[in-house]
């Protein structure tokens, strides 16, 4: 922990030191944008959404594969090796990645770990499939999105110092993210609002939404991955089963990125629906389509809860999701 | 009359090396034969071919005037050499005789009352039905020859097929043994067996065929064990005794006498029989 | 009382008990003919074989008991093609053949980032993740098996005490050896996500073994084999749930414990049969 806040200062002043001393021949590379580096896709699409085409974006953890336990590739190394700038959630959600990246960090280059310069550690959420007793606090803050906006606050930063030629482009970028987002917010407090407050109940495969429920009046009452994200224990089952049953909830959440036949069992034993539509690290749609974004992924979610538990989906579903700088076509995420 | 069993000109090798040449053979039916010859010499190799478990190279094989390549009508029942069975394996004696009804079995598990009646027949027949639930490693040598030869008279075969039956047990029991095979051959059973044991075979088989990878000769023993003959097929020197109607043979020792071998007698204590002290050498 | 019976009332606990029992008496049952002919490597490597035919078949999204199936079906006939007409070297390329097909699941594991099933349910197995449809395809698989075996009873025996006098005898036993490969195959398939891939072959051979110690009769041994498969594999699925560890493991441990229960007795009753010398115990 120490360290990466080591890194979280020092980098960045070490970063524009070099900046300011090198200042002209900034960070330019042969096609003279800067190569960017990300993990998931929610995280890239933010980097994209304030970079736009004027850098060279990557990201390299496939759509729909467990980030927690993704090992990158030799291909990954070397686009890490590549890149000025790499933007790292952090917060020990992506750590084989942050090793390699370090590991293989060229000279002048940065790793911005985000979820650490989001929240402080009084902030931190520990919770089923995160428990204290672990050590690592739930990483997964982007499904908030005034976290998000956070996020879109530090990448803005970053490019600006490196690549001051855009920083208009970038600062007017970050304007009207910021204005979507809150819109966003807004909206989701609208939709959540109609699902009955007895409904408001999260059971998820995955923990991902420790940070989204507490914003919108949810609670998160269970998870079902245990914190060594290995399969849950038959007794752990069991436990779930009973609880479901007790609880009443109408429907739990699956992930498509989680097998879903345990979820399957559980919801038929229980008598609830089991959804397993929500997504916290995949964009919906394909690169290029106006939802493939941050903000569609939220507002998917968003829809799929409300319609789910018994709330009004409609309020949202024709939210604005598209980027801000236009079509994501061009932006590389691995597959 | 028909040879029950005709090989022609039947050639068989391994990886080039011939282990059989040229074998004309034929059996007819109430004949019981004896193949002999040293180790090496194509016996089970011969019994084989006869079986239909290998196919000759060159020649041909009939069984019953069919040649040997589909199923011919003749039923052969074999009984392997006693080595060569794995005697901890879970069955008794009547489990075994029964497997010899497998060309005739029913669909189901059981055996049939047919079936279990001819079973019982033939181990009354073979003096072993007392031993019908017994495992078979509880019997003696003599015991276990005859469950598997029960096992190949209950196929009811027009040929017994013998592989070495009096090999590993002992010479009363192997006397037996061919004692049995003669009454079995006298109520009409055709009879073939492999042995080493040439003395056996000269009292007890009624035809002889001498084999090192060619026939050498084939006919009654008291005609065809002589020194010259026995000695081609052996490679060796033989000596064929015949004495009181018997006729043994034995293989000369190499340039031994009995004095090499005796320990040299302690003075004063020479061994001794009925008759006074038994002479220091014993020559050949 | 309650305690045992608590875990009853959630129908995946049903389901995975249910089809523990039927794939360990399965085990114990074909795990007869593996002891007696001395296949224990066949049974543990086509195990692994059958390994890599689930990793491509959840790769290309086919179902799994197809894919599989086809893979384990044609390693099982190819390792049986090799004994038989290689019985020289049948240990190589029997080993060759299972390993690689092992390697091939293991490198597309690597290679494919969307593999989201257990590594370690698919080595040691899992109560959990039983479907209804595992349950009828074990099932079916059992009674298809249990058909063959009281079927071809004879022939199996014969060909499995002495293959080669069985061919004098006019069994077809090249026929017998493919459908007792295809039928191994089968019960490695089913049996598979209960035991794991790294334990199965200890399920074929240990109540085997452990019935053999209690009879001499083939048929009694066939029966002894197949009930304590079963006994043992509901007892290992309890155990399971109760302390958390991989079925596979547990049930393998209770089929060692009981194996050296009976081997305790056994010696026991044949040294006090030695000392009282006549006495029939």
């Amino acid at each position: 922990m120490i360290f990466y806040k080591f890194l979280a200062i020092w980098l960045p002043l070490f970063g524009w030191l070099l900046a300011a001393c090198t200042a002209g021949s900034s960070t330019a590379t042969k096609a003279g944008q800067l190569n960017v580096v990300t993990t998931v896709s929610p995280i890239t699409n933010i980097v994209y959404n304030i970079g736009g085409e004027r850098i060279n974006l990557s990201g390299i953890v496939p759509e729909g594969v467990n980030s927690h336990t993704f090992e990158p590739a030799p291909s990954d190394a070397k686009k890490l090796a590549q890149a000025d700038l790499i933007f790292i959630n952090g917060l020990n959600l992506e750590e084989p990645t942050l090793r390699l990246a370090e590991a293989n960090l060229k000279e002048g280059a940065e790793i911005i770990l985000l979820g650490e310069q989001t929240i402080s550690p009084d902030e931190y959420v520990y919770d089923f499939s995160f428990p204290k007793e672990a050590g690592s606090p739930n990483p997964h803050l982007w499904p908030n999105p005034l976290y998000a906006l956070r996020y879109a606050g530090l990448v803005r930063d970053a490019l600006v110092r490196r690549d001051p030629a855009n920083a208009d482009y970038y600062n007017a970028n970050y304007e009207t993210l910021q204005g979507r987002i809150e819109a966003l917010d807004t909206a989701i407090q609208q939709t959540l609002a109609t699902i009955p407050e007895f409904n408001r109940k999260l059971l998820t495969y995955h923990d991902s939404w420790a940070y989204f429920a507490p914003r919108y009046g949810m609670t998160v009452i269970g998870a079902i991955q245990p914190s060594d994200f290995a399969e849950p224990s038959a007794q752990e089952v069991a436990a779930l089963i009973a609880q479901l049953r007790s609880e009443q909830v109408p429907a739990i959440f699956g992930s498509e990125v989680f097998p879903s036949p345990i979820l399957d069992q559980i919801a038929k034993e229980a008598g609830v629906q089991h959804v397993d539509t929500l997504r916290d690290d995949d964009l919906p749609g394909q690169p290029g389509d106006p939802n493939h974004s941050y903000i569609g992924l939220m507002v998917e979610n968003v829809r799929i809860m409300a319609a789910s538990l018994g709330g009004n989906p409609d309020l949202i579903a024709d939210f604005d999701t598209a980027n801000v700088p236009g079509a994501d076509s061009a932006v590389e995420q691995a597959q | 009359m028909q040879a029950l069993i005709e090989l022609k000109e039947v050639t068989f090798g391994y990886g080039g090396q011939p282990v059989l040449e040229a074998i004309d053979l034929h059996l007819h039916p109430g004949q019981f034969a004896a193949l002999v010859g040293p180790s090496g010499a194509g016996k089970s190799t011969l019994l084989k071919l006869i079986l239909g478990t290998l196919q000759p190279q060159r020649g041909a094989i009939y069984l019953d005037g069919r040649a040997l390549a589909g199923q011919s009508s003749l039923r052969v029942g074999y009984v392997p050499q006693l080595e060569a069975i794995d005697w901890n394996f879970p069955v008794t004696v009547a489990e075994v005789v029964l497997m010899g009804r497998i060309q005739r079995a029913g669909l189901w598990p059981w055996p049939g009352a047919d079936d279990r009646r001819r079973m019982l027949r033939v181990l009354q027949q073979l003096e072993i039905d007392h031993l019908a639930k017994h495992h078979i490693r509880d019997l003696s040598g003599g015991q276990q020859q005859r469950v598997f030869l029960a096992r190949a008279l209950v196929a009811e075969p027009d040929l017994l097929v013998l592989d070495e039956p009096t090999t590993g047990v002992d010479m009363r029991t192997a006397e037996n043994v061919l004692h049995l095979l003669a009454e079995l051959n006298q109520q009409g059973m055709t009879i073939l067996i492999t042995t080493h044991d040439l003395n056996a075979a000269a009292a007890h088989v009624p035809w002889a065929v001498c084999l090192n990878r060619r026939i050498v000769a084939q006919g009654p023993p008291w005609q065809i064990f002589t020194d010259a003959i026995l000695s081609e097929v052996y490679q060796g020197e033989m000596l064929v005794i015949r004495q009181d109607g018997m006729l043994f043979v034995q293989q000369k020792p190499h340039g031994h006498t009995l004095r090499d071998v005796l320990p040299d007698p302690v003075p004063g204590h020479l061994p001794e029989s009925e008759n006074g002290p038994l002479p220091r050498t014993v020559s050949v | 009382m309650d305690l045992f019976l608590e875990p009853f009332q959630f129908e995946f606990f049903r389901n995975g008990v249910l089809a523990a029992v039927l794939v360990g008496g399965l085990c114990g049952l074909i795990g007869v003919y593996i002891v007696l002919r001395g296949m224990s490597y066949i049974g543990h490597g086509l195990s692994h074989a059958i390994f890599g035919g689930a990793v491509v078949s959840f790769v290309m999204a086919w179902n799994f008991y197809i894919g599989a199936g086809l893979w384990g079906f044609l390693a099982a006939l190819l390792i049986n093609q090799t004994v038989q007409r290689t019985k020289i070297n049948a240990d190589a390329a029997i080993g060759i053949i299972t390993t690689a097909s092992f390697a091939v699941g293991v490198a597309l594991i690597s290679r494919y980032r969307g593999f989201t099933r257990s590594f370690d349910a698919a080595l040691f197995g899992n109560i959990l993740g039983v479907t209804q449809q595992d349950v009828w395809v074990i099932s079916g698989v059992t009674i298809l098996i249990i058909a063959v075996i009281f079927f071809f009873y004879k022939q199996l025996l014969f060909t499995t005490f002495e293959a080669e006098v069985a061919q004098v005898y006019g069994v077809k036993t090249a026929w017998i050896e493919t459908l007792f490969a295809l039928a191994l195959a089968a019960a490695l398939i089913v049996s598979m996500q209960i035991l794991g891939v790294t334990l199965i072959a200890a399920a074929l051979v240990i109540p085997a073994i452990t019935a053999r110690l209690l009879t001499d009769s083939f048929s009694r041994m066939l029966l002894l084999s197949t009930v304590a498969g079963s006994a043992t594999g509901f007892l290992g699925m309890l155990l399971s749930f109760y302390i958390d560890v991989a079925s596979g493991a547990t049930i393998v441990l209770v089929q060692a414990a009981i194996f050296g229960l009976v081997l305790t007795i056994t010696s026991l009753q044949k040294q006090a049969a030695r000392r009282l010398p006549h006495t029939h115990l």
